[in-house]
């Protein structure tokens, strides 16, 4: 019956409007929620917003402060600041929102599968968190960037690595709550086997702690790779990254202040989006909280 | 005299209890404790007891949904224990539960058409606009309105969420549904709604219900039998008629003399119980009710009460109990 | 409870068996010895025989396991063996000579944090939705946009370059202690106003505080003894974990103020494949995190004697 057949994709949409009305209503991470997309614009319109070509170094105007020509002003070989930091933030935002990502496709099967199926199952993977947190984050990045090198795509791995602990242990505590709810035990007592209560109970009910904490793992996942840069071991020059134009201009910092100031600024604003986004979207999804 | 629907034999549920901070004792926790009923085809057994008695954990283990640690449920012929997974999976479209909180029991993630037809995705039953005209159907039977299959459950209230639910227990054409306290969390008008509708189903389609609850008035009214559960063990087994009005157990007599009733002529002796009831860790030795067991006080506590475990002995047709003394009057 | 101890006890071994094995291994599968840096520094290849004596004196032409296997035993005797780099000195002397300054920040950090972060916790819970409160609310919400290392910048920037108020660098005198702890101090105090402000305002609205308020005791009464008592339960709960990650955590700060802390030298270890140095480094703030932990799981243990598990079978 038609009637019923365009109801049916509407339902599902309908639990979307409800968080975005609720979203809607919170100005502040509105605001951030725009400023966020207009960062992803930027990125991948980085060619056509940035003045220069972040590579190309003018030698005659090199060390320059912010002026006309160049805004932001000039590093050490004469490239274009505002150009290289366009260019870097690509790089943040990308690591930032693909490492999640990784993290999650990674962390949440595998934490579902534990807090479901118990056993060793559970045992093993339980165990494989236990090390990897136990050693300080810090420490497993380096090590792993001094094994792998500096780089994208190792950035990358290092950071799913180390990145899927986080949302394995959240999913698999959520899958642990609910098994014990009424519904689940009706699902199982209609005869549902584990393929069936995971993906039809379980991912649905366990979607919202998993977008928060996706969410906020952006920011850190960013505060991460410049930190990593900063030292050298994440995303290595020529590429421009705010961490590692940071670490290379620090000493000149009497001088020259314009290297690390604005990698530095732009970074805190970047983030600073991003907390008060996943507050806001936190607020949305929860439903104790009116609005 | 054909097989009962269903039949619990010596049926064990027991828990593995840590207690203590620096030196902790291994315990068991025997929720279900050797409990044998059976019920026959198209009747109502009511389960009644204090909370913690272990009455819904049965329910849960009479369903598999708990592997019971011992002693065999038999239903519509086939013993479940043991049984393979597979034929596990056909065994469950014939038997079916309710729950007590009818809001816990759906997804709040899923629409009402969903859960409906969550029972036929899983057995692969009929095809998708099937499906949809059978929820159409059960929803009728239940007395929802059919633009109710877009809602979410938050939009209803508690009887309607629970209406959902029976209607959902419907889905596969169950035999058997077990009923754990239905009623106990709706306001009273409406409670007299669901358990009026529970019985014109029962009409309806031949249901057999294990109907599970702490209102012994409640119990009376549905049922045809009740057994009355106390820490775990079964104390008496009685038609509805002779576990209301002549309760041989000191247990059920006390239950039962605490029901209020309106009618002063009517009003027995209040039995008064002492003490509170243990917690199932710590169950009392010999039989599990005689540190408050009135009819003990009586007879000057007798050592069998505190040594030896009472079994339950038929006392007349169909009528059993667990107490050493239940001839005493 | 024994059982219980002994048990994490046998994982926490487990954990740095594992560690120790994947840092090993991890170490080795790089290409390129310990040696190439220092050939680059002094510009000249060394020769193979010198090469093959100096491994054959480290053991370093064993195969890989072997040597695994010796660094085990070596381990259990405390021997981490000799630094790669700075020629001569053990790992432990390096570990003792440098291990104080971070210890000292560390120490001074977290002082510092839980007395302005308890205090501004409180504070903000007390007079929670108004002007005070909204304010911390903004400097917490700029301290968590501000990683530690670019806090760290903009103060030495300030204080230090612009104003001229506190040394750029350094370890010596209270002078120089100021802009380092205070660039470390921002990740701690932001958690635990976080965690303070919000287990206060759990514990103000609920059915014992209440009572208390009937019994006529004054507000700050009520809140000085019963709210905040209890409301330091989650606080220690994240007080443990904290004072690991401090002790790992002030590479960056270490690194722009040139303090010569254990993770500064750990940096340029790093940078020179320094192995006995970063496997070290990594057993020792392993060990340090996970005993944290234990030590903060058991008192919680302690502290919560009723039936702790059932297991459902």
């Amino acid at each position: 019956m038609t009637a019923t057949a365009i109801a049916a994709p509407t339902k599902r949409a309908g639990m979307v409007l409800t968080v975005w009305r609720r979203f809607r209503t919170q100005k502040l991470a509105l605001l951030c929620f725009i400023l966020i997309i207009a960062q992803v614009l930027i990125s991948v319109f980085a060619f056509w917003v940035a003045p220069y070509d972040p590579l190309e170094p003018h030698y005659v105007d090199a060390y320059a402060l912010p002026n006309k020509t160049f805004l932001m002003g000039t590093d050490d070989l004469g490239r274009d600041v505002l150009s290289r930091l366009v260019y870097g933030g690509r790089v943040s935002l990308s690591i930032g929102i693909l490492s999640q990502v990784a993290a999650v496709l990674i962390g949440l099967p595998l934490g579902a599968l534990a807090g479901w199926l118990g056993g060793w199952v559970d045992f093993v993977v339980t165990r494989f968190i236990e090390i990897l947190t136990a050693v300080p984050t810090i420490f497993l990045y380096i090590l792993l960037m001094i094994a792998l090198g500096p780089g994208f795509w190792n950035l990358m791995l290092a950071m799913t690595i180390t990145g899927w602990t986080s949302i394995a242990r959240l999913v698999r505590g959520q899958v642990l709550s609910l098994r014990q709810t009424d519904y689940v035990r009706a699902a199982q007592a209609m005869g549902g086997d584990n393929k069936h209560i995971i993906t039809t109970h379980l991912l649905r009910n366990a979607l919202t702690p998993v977008l928060v904490n996706l969410t906020f793992g952006v920011p850190n996942a960013m505060t991460a790779e410049a930190g990593l840069s900063y030292m050298g071991l994440g995303i290595a020059p020529p590429t421009p990254s705010w961490g590692n134009m940071m670490g290379t201009y620090q000493g000149l910092i009497r001088t020259n202040w314009n290297l690390t100031v604005f990698p530095a600024l732009v970074l805190a604003l970047v983030m600073m989006t991003w907390y008060q986004f996943g507050e806001g979207l936190r607020v949305a999804l929860d439903p104790s909280i009116q609005i | 005299m054909p097989e009962p629907m269903l039949e619990c034999v010596d049926l064990v549920k027991s828990f593995g209890v840590r207690r203590g901070v620096m030196f902790q004792t291994n315990l068991r926790l025997f929720a279900v404790d050797r409990v044998s009923f059976k019920i026959d085809e198209g009747d109502t057994f009511g389960l009644v007891g204090e909370s913690g008695c272990g009455k819904s954990t049965l329910g849960l283990t009479v369903m598999q949904l708990y592997t019971p640690n011992g002693g065999q449920v038999h239903f519509d012929g086939k013993a479940l224990v043991g049984l393979p997974p597979d034929e596990l999976r056909q065994v469950r479209r014939r038997m079916q539960m309710i729950f007590q909180d009818p809001y816990a029991s759906l997804d709040p993630r899923m629409s009402v058409e969903q859960i409906l037809c969550e029972p036929m995705d899983i057995h692969n039953i009929g095809s998708r606009s099937d499906r949809l005209a059978e929820a159409r159907r059960l929803l009728d039977v239940v007395g929802l309105p059919p633009d109710a299959l877009d809602r979410f459950p938050a939009e209803f209230s508690g009887g309607q969420q629970q209406r959902i639910g029976i209607a959902r227990a419907l889905a596969l054409n169950a035999k058997l549904i077990i009923c754990d306290e239905p009623v106990s969390a709706l306001d009273v008008s409406v409670q007299a709604q669901i358990l009026n509708l529970l019985r014109d189903l029962q009409d309806q389609f031949k249901l057999t219900y294990l109907f599970i609850s702490h209102n012994i008035a409640v119990t009376g009214f549905m049922s045809k039998r009740i057994g009355v559960m106390y820490l775990g063990r079964m104390m008496e087994i009685g038609s509805s008629d002779t576990i209301i009005n002549r309760p041989s157990h000191p247990y059920t007599q006390a239950l039962i003399s605490a029901v209020p009733e309106p009618e002063p002529s009517k009003r027995g002796k209040r039995r008064m119980l002492t003490g509170d009831v243990p917690s199932p860790i710590d169950r009392p030795a010999g039989c599990a009710f005689h540190p408050r067991c009135p009819l003990a006080k009586r007879l000057q506590e007798p050592e069998r009460c505190r040594t030896e475990e009472p079994q339950t002995r038929e006392l007349s047709d169909g009528h059993v109990v667990a107490c050493h003394f239940a001839e005493e009057r | 409870m024994l059982r219980y101890i002994l048990g994490r006890l046998t994982g926490l071994i487990g954990v740095l068996l594992v560690v120790s094995a994947l840092t090993f291994f991890l170490m080795h599968a790089i290409p390129g010895g310990p040696y190439d840096m220092v050939a680059l520094q002094h510009a000249q290849m060394i020769p193979q025989d010198l090469l093959d004596r100096i491994n054959h004196l480290n053991g370093l032409d064993k195969p890989v396991w072997q040597q695994y296997l010796i660094y085990l035993n070596n381990l259990l005797h405390f021997d981490f063996g000799y630094s790669y780099i700075s020629s001569g000195r053990t790992i432990v002397e390096i570990f003792a000579e440098h291990w104080p300054y971070s210890a000292q920040i560390g120490g001074l950090t977290m002082i510092f944090s839980f007395a302005v972060g308890l205090f501004l916790g409180i504070l903000s819970a007390m007079k929670r939705d108004t002007w005070i409160d909204r304010v911390i609310t903004v400097l917490m919400l700029i301290t968590q946009a501000m990683p530690s290392f670019i806090v760290a910048l903009f103060l030495k920037l300030f204080f230090a370059v612009q104003l001229g108020w506190f040394p750029t660098q350094g370890w010596a005198g209270p002078n120089t202690w100021v802009l380092p702890v205070l660039a470390n101090s921002g990740g701690p105090i932001l958690t635990l106003q976080r965690y303070t402000r919000g287990a206060m305002v759990d514990v103000m609205g609920s059915e014992y505080v209440r009572t208390a308020r009937a019994k006529g005791l004054t507000e700050r009464r009520v809140t000085l003894v019963h709210v905040f008592k209890n409301a330091l339960t989650p606080v220690v709960t994240v007080a443990g974990p904290m004072t690991a990650s401090l002790m790992t955590g002030s590479f960056f700060v270490e690194s722009m103020f040139r303090i010569p802390g254990l993770n500064w030298y750990l940096s340029g270890a790093i940078g020179n494949r320094d192995y006995p140095m970063i496997m070290a480094s990594t057993m020792f703030y392993t060990a340090i995190m996970t005993i944290v932990y234990l030590v903060t799981d058991l008192l919680y243990a302690m502290i919560d004697p009723r039936v702790t598990y059932v297991k459902a079978r």
